[in-house]
């Protein structure tokens, strides 16, 4: 069907038009386990198409979850009368067509139907059974999810691009509750894999139990200028939140506080900042990217110095850069430049290492918020939840502190990054990573 | 939409698994999302998405299976794999389909399916343009323009048939001022569950013009301190507070598995006595209401912390059995491939008795919130955090300077006990509350209110 669907879009092209089709299709299974009993069981079958047409430099986009010919062509038609109505840019143009591309990324999944079921359950209840045997103190289960999906894109268009992928992926997530002399604590951890055997079930056990445990008793400290430590998984949500000011639109539009600066120092030599969705083993990598263009490497930050920008075709063609950024939400959204596989490269240091370099300061587990962070003049301001740092080691909780700065205070603060480098469910990569003298507002 | 004969064959399908109780939930969803930025229309977008959901309940598993595919034998054959995965056996009678009581919808007078796309257009260029004149400082303005058309069917083995059609139209301004190299921004978000009659009552000018305010008084605001201190959230600030601090914490879910601060504590006392807390379902036209839910229960008002007292929470079917209650019309999903789940929708503290002004001038020294922005809660521990996007400091019960970037963090059992002024005013906020991977619109409000001590998080000594 998808084929047909394809070669009913591509030849609805009016003369002096380009037409773009995007198909994805994609299969989840995932089962919750709670106290080794089995709450649900899911399953869902996704299918949709989005359409894109140029004409003349005016640009449209419809979708639909209908994926017939009849239904593709009448997207076709709709993003043809919302093209009417953009203003013609030279920059908005259909990627340049390349050699097809047709891959699979990692080997296929487990059919992610309910035949799998069983081995689900059976992860579920093991990654449960490794948070009860992390502590006498009892953790109860919020939810202990196993989910496997695996899914197809095509991407097409009149003017001779070609490209299709599939992909697979295991998810583990654990949330547990520690209940002690009447409070609580959650505790939270996930892994992912191209396929369950990748996963580490035991670690998301104990880890979630250990955070839960941890954190009975936290305290905010009193307000200071202090070392911050950051956790892998807190440093890749910061990053993959802040990127937004490096990606084409926001520096075509002048909404970013990064325009005009390629060339300068805006952070400390610690700091080297890469998008990578040619990497193995990143959650993200792909062999093309939203529009079909081959997904490449790119240097942001070069330590230290700023050096680039992550761009689509439209702000590549604007701004004179490399496409092959771009990213869809989903069929229902239109491609646009965005980040995967962000990271910054290990400096050097261990993560023992870098903990042992802090004589005193915050080491940060969780930051609350980081949806508000102001991602054109990247100023923030976040909850913490972590721990004291004492003579290089995690002392006691902290909670309800809160951590300020700019974006550009803390990529100079930035002194160090561990060589603890992983990548995380939702794409980016994180490190342990040291940051110098920031506010911390508490008591 | 299916046929009626193919709703209950579906159903009786899935009551062949031994079910205790099974649903239907078809979604039929047009959304056009318009972007103007620098005039240029930079994302025309529309488009159709819908699937049908099916959920079979037995014993304490449930078994849920979505598709995009809603051909008939795609949709029997995958009720007949739920009904086989649930292990089979007597199926439950299936009485005879009648329509769900319900209150009557908030009305629709121009469904936005029917607007040109001309109009729509208008409507932006006219906020560009109300943005650009507020002052010469406005470098960048980027406006949005979405609505919805969601209408939705649930069918459940009780034998109700539950229609609705939710309209949602929403105007957003993103305004960046610049003086020198200091760069500022203000947004702001008009939206209401009503047709394209909105903008009739609330002119695109306005909402573009108060996202360009607040970030003009982003570029006069110092910044925000770094303590403790007397913090006052004034009515138009919205209900982030109301929403992070106690919300989640009384969404049955939580409830339920005990996970939250809340409970097992019906009937004790949670906050200050001048504090009641309500969700109501009901209001026409808040961006939270609609007439049914998404398992075809009708929306209520349902009164969770009166006086202080707590009485009740919020439920879907699931945490309502759960916990012996009753269903309050708040189990919500994003869309057919979700599992419904408790939720908020208009979520209020209700207004007291103190003006507004004799509150600001109680405080000698503090913070005054005139705007809250996101927030974020741990539902355990209550901790939560929300940010300020307008904020000013008091000195001697009076507003002195704008401070920017002020986040607030405390503990919301803490906090809704601490509240010692209540004001006679109200105002709202509207927003989309992320749970579960799962965004679903809502709306806040609370007046004027006063919390003698918050960890606020700013950068100044």
């Amino acid at each position: 069907m998808s084929q047909l669907c394809i070669d009913a879009a591509l030849s609805a092209a009016l003369p002096g038009e380009t037409v773009e089709i995007w198909i994805e299709s994609a299969r989840t299974s995932k089962v919750t386990v709670v106290e080794g009993e089995v709450e649900s069981s899911e399953e869902e079958v996704d299918l949709g198409a989005g359409l894109r047409l140029w004409q003349e430099g005016r640009v449209g986009f419809a979708y639909t979850a209908t994926v017939t010919p009849e239904a593709v062509v009448e997207a076709v038609a709709a993003s043809r009368a919302l093209a009417r109505h953009s203003r013609a840019d030279p920059s908005h143009r259909p990627p340049d067509p390349g050699p097809p591309i047709a891959a699979t990324t990692g080997p296929a999944a487990p059919s992610p139907s309910l035949d799998g079921h069983t081995a689900r359950v059976d992860r579920a209840r093991r990654v449960e059974a490794a948070a009860h045997a992390t502590s006498a103190d009892r953790c109860r289960t919020r939810s202990s999810i196993a989910c496997d999906a695996e899914g197809h894109v095509q991407v097409a268009h009149s003017g001779g691009l070609a490209a299709a992928w599939s992909w697979a992926r295991s998810w583990l997530t654990l949330e547990v509750v520690a209940e002690r002399d009447g409070q609580r604590q959650t505790g939270f951890e996930s892994d992912w894999g191209r396929t369950a055997e990748h996963l580490d079930t035991e670690r998301v056990g104990r880890v979630a139990a250990a955070r839960a445990l941890g954190r009975f008793g936290a305290r905010p400290l009193p307000t200071a200028r202090m070392n911050v430590v950051l956790d892998p998984l807190v440093a890749a949500g910061l990053f993959e939140t802040l990127a937004e000011g490096l990606c084409g639109k926001a520096i075509l539009r002048d909404r970013s506080l990064f325009v005009g600066r390629v060339g300068e120092v805006i952070a400390s030599p610690a700091v080297t900042l890469v998008d990578d969705p040619t990497r193995p083993g990143g959650y993200d990598d792909a062999p093309a990217d939203g529009e079909g263009v081959p997904s490449r490497r790119a240097v942001l930050i070069q330590r230290g110095v700023l050096s680039g920008f992550l761009h689509d075709t439209w702000t590549g063609t604007a701004l004179g850069g490399a496409p092959g950024h771009a990213v869809r939400g989903g069929f229902a959204d239109p491609p646009l430049a965005g980040p995967r596989n962000l990271h910054l490269e290990p400096s050097g240091p261990s993560r023992e290492q870098l903990l042992k370099s802090v004589p005193s300061g915050l080491y940060v587990e969780e930051f609350m918020g980081l949806h508000t962070v102001d991602p054109v003049t990247g100023d923030f301001s976040l909850g913490a939840v972590g721990h004291a740092l004492r003579d290089g080691s995690l002392a006691e909780p902290v909670a309800g502190v809160t951590v300020s700065g700019s974006v550009l205070s803390l990529l100079r603060a930035i002194e160090a990054v561990a060589d603890d480098l992983r990548f995380f469910s939702g794409g980016g990569g994180g490190s342990t990573l040291l940051l110098r003298d920031m506010t911390v507002g508490g008591t | 939409m299916l046929e009626p004969l193919l709703v209950r064959t579906v159903l009786e399908i899935l009551l062949g698994g031994g079910a205790d109780w099974a649903e239907i939930f078809e979604e039929d969803t047009r959304r056009t999302s318009l972007a103007l930025e620098e005039g240029d229309l930079d994302t025309a977008a529309s488009g159709q998405d819908g699937g049908i959901a099916l959920r079979l309940v037995r014993g304490e598993r449930t078994f849920f299976a979505s598709t995009g595919e809603t051909a008939p034998a795609v949709v029997t054959a995958l009720a007949g794999r739920l009904a086989q995965a649930a292990g089979g056996g007597t199926a439950r009678p299936l009485p005879a389909l009648r329509d769900a009581d319900q209150h009557p919808p908030s009305p629709i007078t121009i469904s936005p399916v029917t607007v040109p796309t001309e109009r729509k257009v208008g409507m932006l260029r006219r906020a560009d343009a109300a943005a650009r004149a507020a002052s010469a400082e406005v470098t960048q303005v980027a406006v949005r323009y979405l609505d919805t058309l969601q209408r939705v069917r649930i069918a459940s083995s009780d034998g109700v048939l539950a229609p609705d059609e939710r309209v949602i139209c929403t105007l957003a301004a993103q305004v960046v001022a610049r003086r020198g190299s200091d760069l500022r921004t203000g947004y702001t978000a008009f939206s209401e569950t009503r047709g394209f009659e909105m903008f009739d009552h609330h002119p695109p000018e306005e909402t573009a013009r108060e996202a360009a305010r607040l970030a003009l008084l982003q570029l006069d605001a110092g910044p925000a301190p770094a303590g403790t201190m007397t913090v006052v959230l004034g009515a138009e600030a919205g209900g982030t507070m109301v929403h992070e601090a106690c919300g989640h914490g009384l969404e049955g879910d939580f409830v339920e598995k005990g996970l939250s601060v809340y409970a097992g504590r019906i009937g004790e006392r949670v906050a200050a006595d001048i504090i009641t807390v309500v969700d109501d379902g009901t209001l026409p036209h808040r961006r939270g209401s609609s007439r049914v839910d998404d398992e075809g229960v009708p929306t209520s008002r349902v009164v969770l912390i009166e006086n202080g007292i707590l009485r009740g929470y919020l439920h879907s079917r699931h945490s309502a059995r759960r916990l012996g209650g009753q269903p309050t019309g708040n189990g919500r999903r994003e869309s057919f491939r979700h599992m419904p789940i408790p939720r908020m929708r208009n979520t209020m503290i209700a207004s007291g008795a103190t003006p507004a002004a004799d509150i600001i001038a109680s405080v000698a020294h503090g913070l005054y919130v005139a705007r809250m922005g996101g927030g974020e809660v741990d539902i355990a521990s209550g901790q939560f955090v929300f940010h300020c996007p307008e904020a000013y400091l008091i000195r001697d019960g009076r507003l002195a300077g704008p401070v920017r970037d002020a986040t607030l963090a405390g503990r919301g059992p803490d906090v809704l006990m601490s509240i010692d002024r209540v004001g006679n005013d109200i105002g709202f906020q509207v927003g989309t509350c992320g749970k579960d991977g799962q965004g679903v619109p809502v709306a806040d409000a609370q007046p004027t209110l006063r919390i003698p001590a918050l960890v606020v998080g700013g950068v100044a000594e």
